[in-house]
């Protein structure tokens, strides 16, 4: 499979955090979730992959380009949405596409206009008096009208209600039916990854803590629930995220040390959402037994 | 030099909804003074310092634009570079119009209507009689100077940060006074400059000319040395 963005041991280090060895690929012809919760360095990496972060080290091919030296090709054929709206808010669609037009030579006028008209964007109103849901549309309206090989969104369904969450799901799915583009898109709402993503690439306190085939991260991990009082020996190190309840334990764990377990316990499939939380719960019980030894 | 340009327009664009109301204020002020006493008229052109600054600076603090620098195919410098033509370019277009207007007024010898009394309006006389100092040198000299702080508030502003604005209009006019004044006071008081009343420029249309040239040259060089200045330290950062 040929890669249309390729990410190798990227490193940046700022006075509070630092991305450690970011490493991951994104096949062409496919949707990639990229998760974490906030903090975690997905805008870093994302604005990494834009030049707009200097990386310390680490290479960023984007195209088969380097994300530096060729960082003005590779923008001409990337498109790309943030969370929040970065257009004059003052100006229309029509005003806006009159300023960006000039930059990209593929852009194309028709396509533009098809697409304000599909996603029911006002044509005379101030892009600044959508609603967020309609900023959004308009954003993508943008990046796609330049015909761009490779989609990144920052972000883009948090803060939208559920019918436009969907609306815009079903744009990416549409762009990514030729196989010939690629999708990167990061979020903290995993059921978004779950309905379109191909693969994810999980990030936890800027370290990738998974990276490859969506399916393949189900079946890796599990979801365990027992007695606390029967783990057997050796078990409980396996163990991600383990909490006690009163009426027992949960934790996360990885399907290949579920071989052998009795039925006492219940194995359960990991859902993406399950799986943040347990990396999370791992953190703080890691952070709660350094405290203790303090 | 092409991406520079596209910057130049993507600036103009963003203004542009708002530079209608500018333009027709920046003209009003301007034949107004022309019509009363012509060598001070560029003054005039000053209202469009803040006016297109603030405009755009406003813009680029409300609107989210480090995003968007980021994300269009142009390099960080000529980003920068693209800014300062624009700065320039609205410059010229004002000194363009005021000199066209000069041209008019003296051609058409607009003076002749006004009531003739007052200091002013014998001031005004003197102007158009061209006898001691040329409008258009005058007219280009203003330019210049707009050209002068147009590149150091845009300088500042994009080295500094858009929330000390302020600041660095209190700085460029504080320096403006304290030149002023010195002038002033080496001028008349220690007579070590020589004093404005005894410059005379020379008649000739042809030396006049070169010398709004030359003054339209090192405002030009002015304004490209802050923005390489600006565009080596800016490129630098991150977005």
């Amino acid at each position: 499979m040929e890669n249309i963005l390729e990410i190798n041991n990227l490193c940046k280090k700022y006075e509070e955090f630092a991305l450690k060895d970011v490493s991951f690929a994104l096949p062409k012809g496919y949707i990639m979730g990229f998760v974490g919760e906030n903090g975690s360095g997905k805008t870093t990496t994302i604005r990494s992959i834009l030049n707009m972060a200097h990386k310390d080290s680490g290479k960023i091919s984007v195209f088969g380009l380097d994300s530096e030296k060729d960082s003005i090709v590779i923008k001409e054929r990337l498109g790309v949405v943030f969370d929040s709206l970065y257009l004059a808010e003052h100006l229309n669609p029509k005003q806006i596409e009159r300023q960006l037009k000039p930059f990209y030579k593929d852009w194309d006028s028709k396509e533009f206009a098809r697409l304000i008209k599909d996603f029911g964007l006002p044509e005379k109103k101030k892009v600044g008096e959508y609603s967020k849901g309609m900023k959004m549309k308009f954003m993508i309206a943008i990046a796609l009208s330049h015909k761009p090989e490779l989609m990144i969104l920052d972000e883009p369904t948090s803060g939208l209600d559920p019918v436009a969450r969907d609306e815009l799901l079903d744009i990416l799915t549409e762009y990514i039916q030729d196989e010939n583009h690629g999708v990167l898109f990061s979020t903290h709402i995993t059921a978004d990854v779950e309905r379109i993503a191909d693969f994810v690439t999980i990030l936890h306190n800027g370290k990738v803590w998974f990276t490859g085939d969506k399916d393949e991260l189900a079946e890796k991990y599990q979801v365990i629930k027992g007695s606390e009082d029967d783990i057997p020996s050796g078990l409980m190190e396996k163990m991600i995220g383990y909490h006690n309840y009163r009426n027992g334990f949960e934790a996360l764990i990885k399907t290949e040390d579920t071989i052998g377990l009795t039925d006492e316990f219940v194995c359960e499939k990991a859902s993406i959402d399950e799986i943040l939380v347990y990396i999370a719960k791992e953190d703080k019980n890691e952070r709660n037994s350094e405290n203790g030894k303090v | 030099m092409k991406e520079i340009l596209k910057m130049a327009r993507f600036d103009y664009d963003l203004a542009r909804s708002s530079l209608v109301p500018e333009f027709l204020f920046l003209l009003m002020v301007v034949a107004f003074f022309e019509l009363l006493f012509t060598p001070f008229v560029a003054a005039g052109l000053l209202f469009q310092i803040p006016l297109s600054i603030s405009l755009l600076h406003s813009f680029d603090m409300k609107n989210d634009f480090g995003k968007i620098y980021g994300i269009l195919p142009v390099s960080r410098k000529n980003i920068v570079h693209g800014r300062f033509m624009y700065l320039y370019i609205s410059a010229i277009i004002s000194e363009i119009i005021a000199i066209l207007i000069a041209v008019l007024s003296i051609a058409l010898k607009l003076n002749r209507f006004l009531p003739h009394q007052g200091v002013l309006i014998q001031l005004a006389d003197q102007q158009f009689s061209f006898k001691s100092f040329s409008p258009f040198i005058a007219i280009v000299a203003v330019f210049a100077f707009l050209c002068v702080v147009n590149a150091v508030m845009e300088s500042f502003g994009q080295i500094n940060g858009r929330d000390n604005d302020a600041r660095n209009i209190m700085i460029l006019i504080i320096s403006v006074v304290v030149i002023m004044f010195g002038y002033i006071y080496l001028a008349y008081e220690k007579e070590i400059l020589p004093q404005l009343d005894s410059i005379h420029f020379p008649a000739s249309k042809s030396t006049q000319i070169i010398i709004c040239i030359l003054i339209n040259i090192a405002a030009a060089a002015f304004v490209a040395v802050f923005s390489h200045i600006t565009a080596s330290i800016v490129s630098k950062r991150e977005l």
